[in-house]
């Protein structure tokens, strides 16, 4: 018998698999995203040493390593360049099966937070206000170094999980930790809710506590 | 399709003409050369894997003769819950501590001779080297250039402004 030659298969379209709903997060027309790809971010061979490195696999392998990520990292990864932001944005198929995604930013609207919290975003992006859980305790430490100017108790932070229920008064939640509760709520005295307990014994509601503790507010 | 074939070992060349012998049995975790061995039956010259090399092939033959006996995952398998777990096993793991070159190669080899769980070993060894790092983090990990524009990472810090300061 002959020599035999194998021809190269065809990449593994993982986009048609994950990328066929429309979505508030995305251009809209994620077909023609390729083309926008190709046209924005010509094809790198190889890294500055000729080595074989992440932005030299093909596209179709790069969704995959974005589907096996968390919504959070994919969050840290789109904020590295200006490629992978438009990568992952462009295909919310695989941001919204990621973990840990939530649809709506805005889930704290039904408890009458003030609007200034959630300034008006031009266009959509996967941002923090779609993270709804973390997926490991290194994704946690991570969120507090980056997000959390302000450590406060370090006790505090781990006070929190999904199933407590004693967020759900929580209106407002700052940079520092500090919380605002309804008025006359056993939470606190008031308007301004410093250093009050709540039902699972944190003192400093922090930022990282409200982000792991979200789900009582759905 | 030709007679199906009985011999017990293939031989794979790769791209830089070094020729390997391996059992059918591993080299069938291919499913490009499955394909390719049940359609041609007896194959007795050398298959060229093209896009491999011979370093990344042996790493690629290990991988196989390890996981040869795993059971064959069917076409389109429950796709998701496939992908919604970055736990690897030990074996793999250590398999794939590698530097970043091979192991992107590994992947691209997996991807050109289609073995999909190596595929998705090296896409979720990728993605755990990613979890937890900050994008600066990431940035040096991978050697990625910060291309942003000062606008851009204006409107990057405003999305992710989610509550305000006091």
């Amino acid at each position: 018998m002959g020599t035999l030659y194998l021809q190269h298969p065809p990449l593994r379209d993982t986009s048609s698999s994950h990328c066929t709903e429309p979505s508030n997060l995305s251009p809209g027309n994620e077909n023609g995203v390729l083309k926008i790809l190709m046209e924005e971010f010509p094809a790198h061979s190889t890294s500055h040493h000729g080595e074989t490195h992440i932005m030299s696999l093909p596209l179709e392998l790069r969704l995959e390593i974005f589907s096996h990520s968390s919504a959070f990292t994919l969050l840290n990864l789109s904020q590295t360049s200006s490629r992978f932001r438009f990568e992952i944005n462009a295909y919310p198929t695989i941001v919204r099966s990621s973990f840990g995604y939530c649809q709506s930013a805005d889930w704290r609207v039904g408890i009458s937070v003030k609007s200034a919290v959630y300034p008006q975003i031009a266009d959509p992006h996967l941002s923090i206000r779609n993270l709804y859980r973390l997926e490991s305790f290194e994704e946690t430490i991570l969120f507090r170094r980056l997000c959390a100017s302000d450590q406060g108790e370090p006790d505090c932070a781990m006070g929190h999980s999904l199933n407590d229920d004693c967020c759900a008064d929580v209106t407002h939640i700052f940079y520092d930790g500090y919380y605002e509760v309804e008025k006359d709520l056993f939470l606190g005295a008031g308007w301004w809710a410093i250093d009050c307990f709540c039902n699972s014994g944190g003192s400093l509601f922090q930022v990282c506590d409200a982000r792991v503790g979200q789900l009582v507010f759905t | 399709m030709a007679t199906p074939s009985t011999q017990a070992t293939v031989k794979l060349q790769s791209n830089d003409n070094v020729v390997i012998e391996v059992e059918r049995a591993i080299a069938e975790r291919s499913v490009l050369i499955k394909n390719m061995l049940e359609d041609c039956g007896e194959v007795t010259d050398a298959i060229p894997i093209s896009n491999v090399n011979e370093s990344i092939l042996r790493k690629v033959i290990e991988w196989c003769e390890h996981h040869k006996n795993d059971p064959v995952a069917a076409e389109n398998e429950n796709d998701d819950s496939r992908k919604k777990t970055t736990d690897i096993d030990e074996w793999d793991q250590k398999f794939m501590n590698v530097d970043q070159e091979m192991l992107f190669e590994i992947i691209l080899a997996a991807n050109f001779l289609d073995i999909k769980p190596l595929l998705d070993t090296g896409c979720k060894t990728v993605a755990n080297m990613i979890k937890g790092k900050s994008p600066e983090e990431i940035r040096k990990l991978f050697n990625i250039q910060n291309d942003f524009t000062p606008e851009e990472e204006e409107q990057i810090r405003r999305e992710n402004e989610w509550a305000e300061d006091r």
